[in-house]
């Protein structure tokens, strides 16, 4: 479903990526990992085609991001970091528009708003402006964006960021939902919602990947045997911490 | 096709979302009741040679409106994406870079259209109050407002360059203001060129937005300023695309 070649990133002179090859399979839930600036939501921005790479080469379903945009475009879901909206607009007029800018056929809009207005639990607030909307239905109203064109491919930065465990919790739900029918790139620095959601959990650092695998692989990789993600993640940054400092 | 249309509805409408359209269309009305007012004054000092549409279109108060009020219209095209952060779901849909700009344009125009409405009305009242026709022919009407359509189309234009640019929507409007003031005296700048430079053997009647009026306004339509504004449209749009793919690039 992806796969990525050597992908780097720089800001001006400050590389933010470096070299980043891996491959996520069709169905799978990966939960992107690492410490905060290590370029978790730099590489989302990038396969969402908001940013582009320095370098290297990105394929979804086979399709290269440099050259065929708009169709790999048409194929995924982006939920941002921070979401920003249109705040005069109501909800459901808001998820319309995205519909018809996503490219979902005209007769099929209010079919599929109302879909995601119900898979998202925004049915209260459908005829609200946004402007009024709490955090958390904001959070959902992104979450029903990045659904609402039905994308092969989903990528959720940060979803439960600034929200509380109740809302979080109903996040979690929804996304375990979601997992069913799409393969989800999951940002999030909270390894409880990482091994809840995830099938696979790649860990970044100082822009490279540190390890990529399933549980039982990264147990064995770190000769940790039985480990929660929380002990081999702390393991990892304390290790590379001690490795920088020597 | 359909989606710069979703675009360009949205873009349309947002104008009325916010106190920003309205109070324009109000602007508008009133310069423009008064500019009517004054020049059927002017008229009713004595017999004159020019006729009311002349009067009206060929002043410098309506083009110093022009200068003030497109900067205003066009200075959160995409300054305020930019600024919002909505660009973000902009540039993550299924959407090419040109169907952004082009549908930014269209609705700033198409509301740039909207705000001269009332001023028709003007003219078609006028024939039965003052039992006098607003002009000699057609020719008149159409030549001044084909003109303000072209010059607006080109201070749009230029405005949503200055739009690109920025993420602020102040530093837009005094870009695009400043820009379009330079246009404005460029007659003045020529006559300061040495009598052998080639720019200064540019027909100014052609280009000038106060000289242009006056001909289109009297139904005189010159096919070279046509060219002229419509070519600076296009550059100006132009422009305004590779600035938008540019600050992609540079991200």
């Amino acid at each position: 479903m992806i796969s990525v070649e050597n992908l780097s990133k720089y800001y001006g002179e400050h590389q933010v990526l470096s070299s980043l090859s891996f491959k996520i399979e069709r169905g799978e839930v990966v939960a992107l990992l690492g410490p905060n600036g290590v370029g978790k939501s730099t590489l989302l921005k990038i396969l969402s085609g908001y940013l582009l790479p320095s370098s290297g080469s990105l394929f979804i379903d086979g399709l290269n991001l440099a050259t065929h945009s708009l169709q790999v475009r048409r194929r995924l879901g982006y939920l941002p970091e921070t979401v920003a909206f249109y705040p005069e607009m109501s909800v459901t007029e808001y998820l319309c528009y995205r519909a018809a800018l996503k490219k979902v056929q005209s007769r099929r809009i209010l079919e599929k708003v109302i879909d995601v207005l119900d898979l998202c639990g925004l049915r209260a607030v459908e005829k609200k402006l946004i402007g009024t909307l709490s955090r958390g239905y904001r959070q959902r109203l992104g979450l029903a964006d990045a659904l609402v064109n039905e994308p092969d491919l989903l990528l959720l930065d940060e979803p439960t960021l600034g929200l509380d465990p109740k809302q979080q919790k109903e996040i979690h739900t929804l996304v375990k939902t979601l997992r069913k029918r799409h393969t989800c790139l999951i940002s999030t620095h909270l390894l409880e919602e990482a091994t809840l959601l995830a099938h696979r959990f790649l860990i970044l650092n100082k822009g490279k990947i540190y390890a990529f695998g399933s549980l039982e692989k990264l147990q064995a990789d770190f000769l940790l045997p039985g480990a929660s993600l929380e002990k081999i993640f702390t393991q990892i940054t304390e290790q590379e911490e001690s490795d920088s400092f020597s | 096709m359909i989606t710069i249309w979703h675009l360009f509805k949205r873009e349309m409408t947002s104008y009325f979302y916010t106190s920003l359209g309205v109070s324009l269309l109000m602007l508008v009305s009133l310069l423009t009741g008064f500019n009517f007012y004054t020049s059927v004054s002017l008229l009713n000092h004595g017999p004159s040679g020019i006729s009311i549409v002349e009067a009206f279109f060929n002043n410098f108060f309506l083009s110093v409106a022009l200068l003030l009020l497109t900067p205003l219209l066009t200075m959160r095209l995409l300054a305020q994406e930019y600024r919002t952060g909505t660009i973000e779901a902009l540039l993550t849909a299924p959407l090419s870079d040109f169907q952004i700009i082009l549908a930014k344009f269209l609705g700033a125009f198409l509301f740039f259209m909207l705000l001269w409405v009332p001023s028709l009305f003007y003219f078609i009242f006028f024939w039965p109050s003052a039992h006098q026709v607003a002009a000699a022919g057609y020719g008149a009407y159409f030549g001044a407002y084909g003109m303000l359509l072209l010059e607006g189309a080109f201070y749009i234009a230029v405005g949503l360059m200055a739009s690109t640019m920025t993420s602020h929507e102040l530093i837009a409007a005094t870009f695009s203001f400043c820009f379009l003031l330079f246009f404005f005296f460029g007659r003045r700048f020529i006559h300061w060129l040495p009598s052998r430079s080639s720019l200064s053997l540019f027909p100014e009647g052609l280009f000038f937005p106060v000289e242009t009026m006056k001909n289109f306004s009297r139904g005189l339509i010159d096919t070279r300023s046509i060219v002229f504004y419509l070519t600076m449209t296009f550059l100006f749009l132009f422009l305004s695309l590779s600035i938008f793919q540019l600050r992609k690039w540079r991200q």
